[in-house]
């Protein structure tokens, strides 16, 4: 073996090692990052994230209104450039939850069927309850029915059961 | 040689977790982004409400509105700069003649705005709502509207378009917007002209224009009505969220001291 052949051979060694190394490295790095954090409930935040989303760019159009219950919610939003009724509803059948998108006509009757402009699943969950923030005269209560003359509410709170494990989230209307 | 083969297989390893965890701290991150952007966003609304508040002056120039401003919240940054609602026509207080002008309507259009029944409208999309008022019409006129404004235009932030929907000619509309640039003809620069009070536009349009005395009665009758001022009370607060200098969100929020109107998030 040359002087030559053991130079190469070191520095060939030495750059192996140091990419081994460096990779190894960032990857308990990164797996140490991702094993503290709570992917089930990470999932979690991306489903609801359109909800939260669609909520906090919700207008106060009182010819469409805010409405509740524990399963489903309906609010007023634009979309695409026009007014639209958005319902969130949760199947407990089917434990899933559904955005339903509505098209609003002012001048139909107040029960007419409203076209359905779109349906996609949001979440399967095993349970989810939904409440509402009403200002009451002494403060703030929460209320799992909210009806239409209310106008709009302060924040949703979305209770319920995600892979085996209980959740809460509640989304503030920063225009409420 | 042994050795060899045992960094070649924690290499492989390596970059086995490295694939597989990747993904998950990528949605790590977004998760990351989302929430630390809105907190941060809602901290940036707060700044923004108390420097309407605290102005020093009751008139913004565009280079004011325009100038960017930060707010640092943890690891993010919310960087946004003021649109004036006030420099758009309010649909729930113009007058007829005031709608007419405005491009994609028309006296017919006017008179079907004002006669809905669905007045006052809670956003310029409702205006779709008004017999005959075709997406054509909308997309041509929603530029200039708002419903999110006290009645006065801002003279200092409308559209020459806006300002001669108002009825002022298109020669004082465009001098007004030339004056209000300043000497480098951009706007949202230090030099813009900025029209204090009612008293000081002719001097700061003097430079430009010499105006007729039909003119200025037709400028006075405006401020006199209250469709024209100096100042104004509404904004859309143009921001964008970095986490960690990456990009996370985009918000058009509409706002006053008191008060937000709209929130949007992209």
């Amino acid at each position: 073996m040359t002087l030559v052949e053991v130079v190469m051979a070191v520095t060939i060694f030495a750059i192996v090692f140091v990419g081994a190394a460096g990779a190894f490295l960032s990857g308990m790095k990164l797996w140490g990052r991702i094993s503290k954090a709570d992917v089930p409930g990470m999932f979690l935040a991306v489903d609801l994230q359109r909800l939260g989303r669609d909520l906090r760019g919700s207008v106060d159009i009182p010819q469409v209104g805010f409405q509740g219950s524990s399963t489903e919610v309906f609010f007023p939003a634009v979309e695409g450039g026009r007014i639209v009724r958005v319902a969130y509803a949760f199947d407990r059948d089917k434990k899933k939850l559904f955005r339903k998108v509505y098209a609003v006509d002012p001048a139909a009757d107040e029960g007419a069927a409203a076209e359905v402009l779109a349906v996609t699943k949001v979440l399967d969950a095993q349970e989810l309850d939904l409440s509402y923030l009403d200002r009451t005269g002494e403060g703030m209560e929460w209320t799992d029915a909210w009806p239409k003359e209310k106008g709009m509410f302060k924040a949703v709170r979305m209770e319920g059961v995600f892979n085996g494990e209980r959740f809460t989230k509640i989304i503030i209307l920063p225009q409420a | 040689m042994a050795v060899i083969w045992a960094l070649v297989f924690f290499a492989v390893l390596s970059v086995g977790i490295t694939r597989v965890v990747a993904s998950q701290a990528g949605l790590l991150q977004r998760v990351e982004g989302w929430v630390l952007g809105e907190a941060a966003m809602r901290s940036a609304c707060g700044h923004a409400r108390r420097e309407i508040q605290n102005k020093k002056e009751p008139y913004w120039s565009q280079a004011d509105l325009m100038r960017e401003r930060a707010v640092e919240f943890g690891i993010a940054r919310v960087r946004y700069h003021f649109v004036d609602q006030e420099s758009r026509i309010n649909i729930n207080a113009a007058p007829q003649d005031v709608l007419a002008r405005l491009p994609g309507l028309g006296p017919d259009l006017a008179t079907k705005i004002l006669a809905s029944p669905l007045r006052p409208f809670p956003v310029t999309e409702a205006l779709l709502w008004v017999e005959d008022l075709d997406e054509k019409a909308f997309a041509a006129c929603r530029d200039h509207i708002t419903v999110h404004s006290n009645t006065r235009v801002n003279i200092n932030t409308a559209s020459p378009v806006v300002l001669q929907a108002l009825g002022l000619e298109a020669v004082l509309a465009t001098a007004i917007d030339t004056a209000r640039r300043g000497p480098d003809g951009d706007p949202g620069t230090d030099d813009d002209g900025i029209f204090e009070d009612t008293g000081s536009i002719e001097t700061v349009l003097a430079p430009v224009l010499r105006m007729t005395q039909a003119q200025k009665e037709r400028l006075d009758s405006l401020f006199n009505a209250g469709m024209l001022g100096v100042s104004s009370e509404n904004f859309t607060l143009k921001a964008v969220v970095d986490v960690l200098g990456k990009r996370v969100m985009d918000y058009d929020i509409v706002l006053s001291a008191y008060k937000v109107m709209r929130w949007q998030e992209y």
